[in-house]
């Protein structure tokens, strides 16, 4: 089979991973409404003035009329009623009046019970918050809720600073911007590898909470990873990176894993090409995996592993550069310091093949979380 | 919500119809009174390139709308650049008025006249080096839409009279072909707000004579799947990733397969709504109900 196809039958099972069909869509409760979102009632189309666009249908409404969004209140007023995640206990009806937060407001308690804010609908001081569960450097299938901004900046020994800035969309997706100094080069074969600074980079990434599709499902997410170009060394770099990544939580533990498949192009100046897509699909493929656990009160533990490109540069114009794929290693611990502030610090090695404590990294990272643009949203919706 | 004494939290709540997809439209027309505005980027499907599309759609009647859309297409105009950009055209779609049942499609028809869309030449020391070329296609484009519970299924065909000249020179090219692109649509809803998309359709693709490859229109596969996030009645937000596949690697640089990941993109976008009738109505008192 051909590299191609392996990767159109890879994207298939993963889009197909991510997309409940319309008979589940008809037999399960898979769409069942995030109940954060939407307090403000349904605009029932026969109340307005104007006939609408369209008849109303003669059986109950499907949830997308049209497929196309519609308006929000129609696909909402879909939404079937009574059908609850395993382990909900609010009472029916509740669901509307008294919005809950997503993950990224969701924090678990310390005894390993569910969180407060799962149950109350609302964060406090003696339940932190956090501005975005996760790990450290490998992507989870963790969603901003819809319209939160959170943002982070890390620092390191080596004089690395990484970015981020991203939005949740709908509670189903991420948009980020920001940079990566993940990305490092080699002089040579036994040279140190050093640092490609501030290389931007641009990601977008689609999820299902946990518990959507069925009982015990764990949060699920798609995520596409590109960089801009960036020019260093004479030569001009592209990198993206396509992910597949499972959360669940077990008690005061998180636990992440997944797949992750790397591409890079190096461009020199007289236009010759290393692409990082020329190799076997095998040499691309990578898993990443990561646990957090509620150690005190404010505190996770966190270890992850993840993968990243490294350049090696060939100072001879007749050889050509290269591509590897580096395993970097972090464990560090996050201190929710206020509600939607927390600070990480910890160590990481760049490349746990290397084997070289010397190149190990400590590294102090703060993440910020606002969520000015939802309150913002239910002001505009009146609710 | 035409009605004078209409809140302005009436006159934006909608209901808003939608009609179309990323970039692939639905039989849904705009409604009666009301104004769509879409657009999105991508500072990542080619190096250093803006790309940008956008549609403008203004409704009659339930039935119709008029509109200004620029649909993808690729130019090839230098040999390291393959620009994925919008083609400007005016246009009117009807919604074929049928009476609406359960698993029955609705259908929609398209006329679009195709604007020129001008590729700037290059010269040297007064000597034209490479001459400007105007891109433009005219389409009719049929779309029927099935609403499911839970899902909406869209398929299209574009009838596309593309066209490709040369500006301002002695050695004029004309060259023109008629394409038939198909385009395919699904639309799964998530949650109350969001909605999971995923479109796929086939794009115009304009080559430029470069060194000794000849001009040619050819047509090439395009796909998206993000997600539309109704962040308001009025406003909607769109994320996405999307791929050209080049089917004909006829030209340097070598194109790559799907597995070339830098080739994908990321697309942002928004819809805007604007009640224009009830927003006069609410203001001056013209076009109440």
């Amino acid at each position: 089979m051909s590299k191609e196809n392996t990767m159109i039958r890879t994207l298939a099972i993963l889009l197909l991973a991510m997309t409940p069909t319309a008979a589940l869509a008809q037999r399960l409760p898979p769409l069942r409404p995030e109940p954060l979102r939407d307090p403000a009632p349904a605009p029932a189309p026969e109340a307005a003035p104007e006939p609408p666009t369209t008849p109303a249908p003669a059986t109950p409404a499907p949830p997308a009329p049209d497929g196309t969004g519609g308006a929000p209140g129609d696909l909402g007023a879909a939404s079937p009623a009574g059908e609850r995640p395993p382990g909900d206990e609010r009472e029916p009806g509740g669901e509307d009046t008294e919005p809950a937060r997503s993950a990224l407001f969701d924090y678990p308690a310390p005894d390993g019970g569910p969180s407060r804010a799962a149950s109350a609908g609302e964060p406090s001081a003696s339940q932190p918050t956090q501005p975005a569960q996760g790990l450290l450097f490998a992507p989870t299938a963790r969603m901003l809720e819809a319209g939160a901004i959170s943002a982070s900046g890390a620092i390191d020994t080596v004089g690395g600073a990484q970015l981020e800035l991203k939005v949740g969309l709908g509670g189903v997706a991420e948009f980020g911007i920001g940079s990566t100094d993940h990305i490092r080069a080699r002089d040579c074969a036994t040279c140190d590898a050093r640092i490609v600074r501030l290389v931007p980079m641009a990601r977008f990434v689609m999820g299902l909470p946990e518990h959507r599709l069925f009982p015990h499902q764990p949060a699920l997410a798609i995520g596409f990873q590109k960089s801009f170009t960036r020019k260093h060394d004479a030569r001009s770099s592209r990198y993206a990176m396509l992910y597949l990544v499972a959360s669940k939580r077990l008690g005061s533990t998180n636990l992440h894993g997944g797949a992750l498949i790397w591409d890079g192009v190096i461009q020199r100046d007289d236009d010759s090409e290393v692409n990082l897509h020329d190799e076997p699909l095998a040499k691309r493929i990578r898993p990443t995996a990561g646990f957090e656990v509620l150690a005190r009160k404010r505190s996770h533990v966190i270890v992850d592993l993840t993968w990243n490109p490294e350049l090696q540069i060939a100072r001879e114009l007749a050889n050509t550069d290269s591509l590897r794929l580096r395993p970097m290693l972090s464990w560090g611990v996050r201190y929710a310091a206020a509600r939607r502030v927390a600070l990480e610090a910890g160590v990481r090695v760049p490349d746990i093949g290397d084997a070289n404590l010397l190149d190990a990294q400590i590294f102090a990272q703060l993440r910020v979380a606002s969520r000015a643009i939802t309150t913002a949203l239910e002001g505009l919706q009146g609710s | 919500m035409r009605r004078p004494d209409a809140s302005w939290e009436d006159v934006f709540r909608g209901p808003f119809e939608v009609s179309q997809l990323f970039a692939m439209p639905t039989a849904n027309v705009v409604g009666a009174y009301q104004l769509r505005l879409y657009g999105d980027a991508s500072l990542l499907s080619e190096r250093d390139v803006l790309s940008t599309s956008s549609v403008a759609a203004l409704g009659f009647g339930d039935l119709a709308q008029l509109e200004y859309r620029q649909s993808a297409a690729v130019s090839h105009r230098v040999r390291t650049h393959r620009e994925l950009f919008g083609l400007p055209s005016l246009g009117v779609q009807f919604e074929l008025p049928l009476r609406e049942r359960r698993y029955v499609p609705r259908f929609g028809v398209a006329l679009r006249f195709g604007l020129p869309y001008g590729q700037r030449g290059e010269s040297l020391d007064g000597a034209t080096t490479r001459p400007s070329y105007d891109e433009r296609a005219t389409d009719l484009y049929l779309v029927a839409s099935l609403p499911l519970p839970g899902v909406a299924l869209h398929l299209g065909t574009r009838i596309t009279a593309a066209s490709l000249e040369s500006t301002g020179t002695a050695s004029a090219l004309e060259l023109e072909r008629t394409l038939v692109l198909p385009a395919l649509g699904v639309a799964v809803v998530v949650n109350p707000r969001s909605t999971l998309i995923l479109e796929a359709s086939m794009i115009p693709r304009f080559e430029l004579p470069i060194d000794s490859a000849p001009a040619a229109i050819r047509s090439d596969p395009y796909a998206r799947a993000g997600v539309r996030w109704n962040a308001l009645p009025w406003l909607t937000v769109d994320a996405s990733v999307g791929y050209h596949l080049e089917l004909q690697h006829k030209r340097e640089p070598p194109t790559s397969g799907i597995d070339a990941l830098v080739d994908w993109d990321i697309r942002l976008g928004g819809e805007l709504a604007v009640p224009w009738g009830a927003v006069l109505c609410r203001t001056t008192g013209v076009f109440c109900s």
